[in-house]
């Protein structure tokens, strides 16, 4: 093998392990848990992530929605209010999974989003 | 007159397959619209698989059902990329970068193997592949969630152990496909799904060029004079099953991403005989394939999948009958090729010996007056 080749695979070899690595960080998907449990104004909800299909929150209960990526990713919906939220969040790094309670949630400001174990881990 | 006989004759398995679907469309009562937005959708689900046989034909080796290997690895990379939740593209790339050292792999093993049992490529493929059903099976039941640790619930098996029969690809659904989906009437095309359909064919006509590809050629047509011209045969030909191999792996993750799930155990079988089926229909032979071949035969397989359940369904009046009725025509037509490729094969070899045969006893008689 000469040198010219060697140089070849090494590099071939690293950027195969570069794509897996960025592969893998920026495609994690992590679980975003919506909780509606507050059960004072019971209402149920459509939340929007990132512009997908809206998943329906049921009143008096949480939804988990993944996430691709910890990154900046939006969330609109219709607060019980009848307010339209529509803001953006950035993922916890090092979270495994997170929390937005729907309570929290008022027009104009960022949601909070807390990390949180997932529930299968709990 | 002759002209037309034989077109029949080197045609006639494309033949029986487009009157079969021109008499089912009818009777299946679908409408045009409905036939060819299905069609476009199986369209990019499955072509590239098809692709992964055409090197293998063009050296030699027959259909290589050993394919089935590549889609092994292929799903082994899905299993992972789903078990860590990678979601969308990055999801299928990286089932693509766990699945290719793997494919490469298996076709080495594959090549070597049907290397030492040259002349019967087809029939030890196909048993290779049983092989790796097994081993696959005891990897996926028993090393996986015992060794290799199953980190979520959706893939693990109830009782703790393997990996479900079944798995749900939602994460990776559509990873490829809907990138970018083009809205043309009541058809949504997936554009680079099809890019990626359009780069494969150009690589084939590209190699197919190249010194590689034309050994592979002189070596399916004859491999005592490709040996004699230097030509490494055994190498060329391992050659040929490791790129098959991996087309195979990467097919299979773009046929499993727009399905959106997976027969664990069993999706990778379908694929090998799917393929074949395909191809053979298409008009190629276990000696000669092109990339014509595979976009007719995968356009008249799923006519005939879309349309014979329905049409036998409303001419026996059981929609099981027509299930069955289009897998029965379907593996049937592929037997069929097979035997009449071997009939045409026997046939030349006869009238090449009766030549030889006639020429000789002129030659004797031309000798003998004089």
């Amino acid at each position: 093998m000469n040198l010219r080749s060697l140089v070849v695979k090494i590099t071939l070899a690293v950027v195969y392990l570069v794509l897996a690595v960025w592969a893998y960080g920026a495609g994690k998907g992590y679980p975003l848990y919506i909780d509606n449990t507050d059960l004072s104004k019971p209402t149920m909800l459509s939340v929007v992530i990132d512009g997908k299909s809206p998943v329906r929150v049921r009143e008096g209960a949480y939804t988990e929605i993944m996430v691709k990526g910890a990154r900046k990713h939006t969330i609109s919906l219709v607060l019980p209010s009848g307010a339209e939220y529509r803001e953006t969040f950035r993922f916890p790094a090092g979270a495994q999974a997170a929390e937005i309670r729907v309570p929290e949630l008022a027009p104009g400001s960022d949601p909070v989003v807390r990390p949180v174990l997932p529930r299968q881990d709990r | 007159m002759r002209n037309v006989k034989s077109f029949v004759a080197d045609n006639i398995v494309t033949l029986i397959f487009l009157t079969i679907t021109i008499i089912a469309i009818p009777f299946s009562g679908l409408s045009g619209s409905y036939i060819i937005s299905n069609l476009i959708d199986r369209f990019a689900r499955s072509s590239f698989l098809v692709f992964a046989l055409i090197l293998p034909i063009m050296a030699g080796m027959g259909i290589n059902f050993a394919m089935v290997l590549g889609a092994t690895a292929g799903q082994i990379g899905l299993i992972f990329a789903v078990d860590h939740n990678i979601m969308g593209t990055e999801g299928l790339i990286l089932a693509t970068l766990v699945g290719i050292p793997l494919s490469v792999g298996l076709g080495w093993f594959s090549g070597q193997v049907l290397n030492r049992a040259r002349g019967r490529e087809m029939v030890t493929g196909f048993i290779l592949g049983y092989f790796m059903d097994g081993i696959y099976q005891f990897f996926g039941l028993y090393i996986m969630g015992w060794l290799i640790p199953i980190r979520t619930a959706q893939v693990m098996q109830i009782d703790g152990g393997g990996v479900r029969n079944t798995l749900a690809l939602e994460s990776v659904r559509g990873g490829l496909d809907k990138i970018v989906s083009l809205k043309v009437g009541p058809f949504s095309i997936p554009v680079v799904t099809f890019a990626v359909i359009a780069v494969l064919c150009l690589f084939i006509i590209w190699f197919r060029r190249t010194k590689l590809g034309q050994d592979m050629r002189a070596i399916g047509q004859e491999q005592g004079i490709s040996h004699a011209a230097g030509i490494n045969v055994d190498r060329t030909r391992i050659l040929a099953i490791v790129i098959s191999t991996v087309l195979a792996c990467i097919g299979q993750i773009i046929y499993l991403q727009n399905l959106g799930n997976m027969f664990t155990y069993t999706s990778q079988r379908q694929a090998g005989y799917y393929a074949a089926a395909a191809i053979l229909v298409g008009g190629a032979t276990v000696s000669k394939a092109s990339i014509k071949n595979v976009f007719i035969g995968v356009f008249l397989v799923h006519a005939l999948y879309i349309t014979t359940p329905l049409a036998g369904k409303a001419l026996f009046k059981s929609a099981m009958v027509g299930q069955y009725m289009s897998d029965f025509i379907n593996y049937g037509i592929i037997a069929s090729a097979l035997v009449l490729h071997a009939w045409k094969n026997k046939r030349a070899a006869d009238l090449a010996r009766a030549g030889l045969r006639m020429s000789a006893e002129a030659q004797a008689a031309a000798g003998g007056v004089a």
